[in-house]
C-alpha cells in the first residue's frame, strides 16, 4: 500500500467535498486508521459492522450481485455516510448532505476517490 | 406491472412516481418495486419476467432494518431517506437504491452503463409520488 497516495486521495476528497465533509477515515482490516480527517472512530466501527452484514446478506441471497466498491446511507440528522470498500480496507466518510452537491459527489468525487484508493492499495 | 389495492395508499400517485423513475433511468432500469416494509406487500412493481422481485425486496428490507437498528444503537442517528449500494464488478456495476417513506420502501436496481444518476433515483418519494 502507498500511504502517501492515500494522503493525496484524502486531500483531493477534502477539496472536492469542501465544507460538507464532516469526517473521513481510511482504515485497515484490523480496524485501525491509516489516514484520517476529523477522525470518527465510532462511525468507522459502526460502518465496519454494517459492511460485514451487507456483504454477507448479498452473498447469502445468491440471486443478487455481491457488494461492489461502495454504499451510502442517508441519515435522519441530514448526514450521508459514504463507505468505500476495497478488500480488507474501507474508507468511511460522513458528509453534510445540505453542504454538498450530489452531482459532484456521484460524478466527480466518488469515481476519483475509488480509483485512487484502488491504486494506492495495489502498490507496494 | 402488478397492482394491489391497499386502503390508505394512493396507488395512482405511486404509479406516476414509478413512471417518472422509468423515464429518468430509461433502459438502465432493471427492476423497481414499492412495498410495505412490515408486510412486504408489493404496491407497484416493474421488472423483467422471471425475476423474483419479492425475494430481492425482502433482502433489501433486511439490510435496511439492520442499518436502521445499528444507527439507533450507536446513537449516531437513524436511517434517513435512502440507502445506495453498488453491486457487482466495477466494469458492469448495478446500483441498488432503497428509498424510505414511513411504512413504505421503494427499491430499484439500475446500471450506470445505460443510465445516469437522476434526482428521482435518490428521492423517488417526493411531490406527487408520496403514498
Amino acid at each position: 500500500m502507498n500511504v502517501s497516495q492515500l494522503d493525496a486521495a484524502m486531500e483531493q476528497w477534502k477539496k472536492n467535498l469542501g465544507a460538507g465533509l464532516v469526517s473521513s477515515d481510511i482504515v485497515g482490516g484490523d480496524g485501525l486508521g491509516l489516514v484520517s480527517m476529523n477522525s470518527n472512530p465510532m462511525a468507522s466501527a459502526l460502518f465496519g459492522e454494517i459492511t460485514g452484514y451487507v456483504r454477507d446478506t448479498l452473498n447469502r441471497g445468491g440471486f443478487t450481485p455481491p457488494l461492489g466498491r461502495y454504499y451510502m446511507t442517508h441519515m435522519k440528522n441530514g448526514h450521508l455516510s459514504i463507505v468505500m470498500v476495497t478488500g480488507e480496507f474501507s474508507w468511511v466518510s460522513v458528509v453534510d448532505r445540505s453542504k454538498i452537491s450530489m452531482g459532484i459527489l456521484l460524478n466527480v468525487a466518488l469515481p476519483g476517490a475509488l480509483k485512487t484508493l484502488q491504486m494506492a492499495l495495489l502498490e507496494e | 406491472m402488478n397492482i394491489e389495492i391497499t386502503i390508505g395508499v394512493n396507488i395512482e400517485r405511486l404509479q406516476q412516481g414509478m413512471q417518472a423513475l422509468q423515464k429518468d433511468l430509461g433502459a438502465g432500469l432493471f427492476a423497481a418495486s414499492i412495498f410495505g416494509k412490515n408486510d412486504g406487500l408489493e404496491l407497484v412493481t416493474v421488472g423483467p419476467p422471471g425475476v423474483d422481485v419479492g425475494a430481492a425486496n425482502a433482502l433489501f428490507n433486511n439490510i435496511m432494518n439492520f442499518v436502521d437498528e445499528a444507527l439507533i444503537r450507536s446513537d449516531i442517528s437513524e436511517l434517513g431517506d435512502y440507502l445506495i449500494l453498488e453491486q457487482g464488478s466495477p466494469e458492469a456495476p448495478l446500483l441498488g437504491v432503497v428509498a424510505c417513506y414511513g411504512e413504505y420502501r421503494w427499491a430499484h436496481s439500475w446500471t450506470s452503463r445505460r443510465s445516469r444518476w437522476a434526482s428521482s433515483s435518490t428521492s423517488p418519494f417526493q411531490g406527487k409520488s408520496k403514498p
